[in-house]
């Protein structure tokens, strides 16, 4: 062994935690070594010194930490249990596409029917009859219907938490209806959207046509564009 | 139901589990001093030590169910009051700006009689006190708990080549202050 190894095992060495051969390969090394001797003599003298703070003689009374324990209550642990929060993920799921896509909830013997509309289908005749249809859902049985979704899940896993989300939802209710106007905004917003979507999908037609007019006009030959004109 | 005196932690915590109230005061009773001197060594207040070795039994008594015996009992027990110490003193610290400021009202709780090994004990309780908390960590778990570069390593979750270079770098800033000390 040489010094630089030595000295990385001397506080393992002084505290016996060397095999056999190691421990004995180190203790040859230190009697021959001046320098390693001397390393090793100042370590063990810190290590001996480290002695002088004696351990504080304490009790602990058993009993009092059973008692302790049952009478404090557990810290609530961090988040939802795993059932809780994937019910929630899909409570907040449905919450989303009922405010964005538009769908029917509809109560049935043992569960809950969702009925999911196709939003460019809904929303690009911009029929004000089909708004409000929309706008009276979304009031209705947007937050009623998670409200009972998550009743129903409730019910079957008996999870006190979904409960708890249950009667959250329903505080929610009334929240939710001052947000009427916001959600009447939104949907004006998508409205748009898909109209101008359409609009640009048009015009991209064209400028799509336009550059295979070029292409076959410079004779070039690019296939994904005779597929795309295709 | 009697436990015999010999028996090892894994016996203890399995009447535990069988409901042998019996068997986990027997394990507190092996363990306390130690968990007890842990804490004072690293918040160096002996009453905080005693209120965390409660703590860490009062956790201890809750989580056995689902200890799973893949590491040592001594591990996971001594990972439960280092962060209980921790989570102590970083309070501490919050609430007075202090880091390792208590060296200065260090609580030595050692005989008055012997004057002079009070003195000492003085002495190394407050170079201990001045490392950097990892340092005094392994310091405090390898020189007074007795654990191993290997066990301290899982305690602190850091690998074994740390914890030894901690270890030599304390035992580096303890040399001037504890010169003289040793017997």
């Amino acid at each position: 062994m040489d010094c630089g190894k030595v000295r990385k095992e001397i506080l393992s060495f002084i505290y016996g935690e060397l095999d056999r051969r190691d421990a004995g390969l180190v203790k040859d090394h230190i009697d021959a070594c001046a320098e390693c001797f001397e390393e090793w003599s100042a370590q063990k003298a810190v290590v001996a010194a480290l002695d002088g703070w004696p351990d504080v003689d304490h009790r602990i009374d058993a009993a009092s930490i059973i008692s302790r324990a049952r009478a404090e209550p557990r810290p609530r642990r961090a988040g939802l249990s795993r059932r809780a929060l994937a019910a929630l993920a899909a409570g907040i799921f449905i919450a989303v596409t009922l405010l964005f896509v538009g769908v029917e909830v509809q109560k049935i013997d043992g569960g809950v029917r969702l009925t999911f509309g196709r939003p460019t289908e809904r929303l690009q005749g911009a029929d004000p009859l089909l708004e409000q249809e929309i706008r009276t859902m979304v009031r209705r049985e947007l937050v009623g219907g998670v409200g009972e979704l998550i009743e129903t899940l409730a019910h079957r896993f008996g999870e006190a938490a979904l409960r708890q989300e249950q009667r959250q939802v329903m505080f929610a209710r009334s929240a939710q209806r001052q947000r009427e106007d916001d959600l009447r905004r939104t949907r004006g917003m998508i409205q748009r959207v898909a109209l101008e979507s359409a609009a640009e999908t048009e015009r991209t037609r064209h400028a799509v046509e336009g550059l295979v007019g070029l292409v076959r006009y410079a004779d070039i030959k690019i296939p994904e564009i005779e597929e795309i004109r295709n | 139901m009697s436990t015999p005196t010999n028996s090892s932690d894994k016996d203890l915590i399995d009447r535990y589990l069988e409901g042998d109230l019996d068997a986990f005061a027997r394990l507190v009773g092996r363990w306390e001093r130690r968990v007890v001197n842990l804490a004072h060594r690293l918040t160096g207040d002996i009453e905080e030590a005693r209120d965390i070795g409660q703590l860490t039994f009062v956790k201890v008594f809750r989580g056995l169910r689902s200890f799973n015996g893949e590491s040592r009992f001594s591990t996971w027990l001594y990972t439960i009051a280092l962060n209980a110490s921790r989570d102590r003193m970083r309070r501490r610290a919050a609430r007075s700006g202090l880091t390792a400021a208590w060296a200065e009202s260090i609580d030595l709780h050692t005989p008055k009689r012997a004057s002079e090994r009070r003195e000492t004990a003085s002495i190394v309780s407050r170079a201990v006190a001045s490392l950097p908390e990892a340092e005094r960590e392994v310091v405090v778990l390898r020189h007074y708990q007795d654990r191993t570069f290997a066990e301290i390593a899982s305690i602190v979750g850091a690998p074994v080549s740390t914890v030894k270079s901690r270890m030599e770098r304390a035992i580096r800033k303890l040399r001037p202050r504890l010169k003289g000390l040793e017997n």
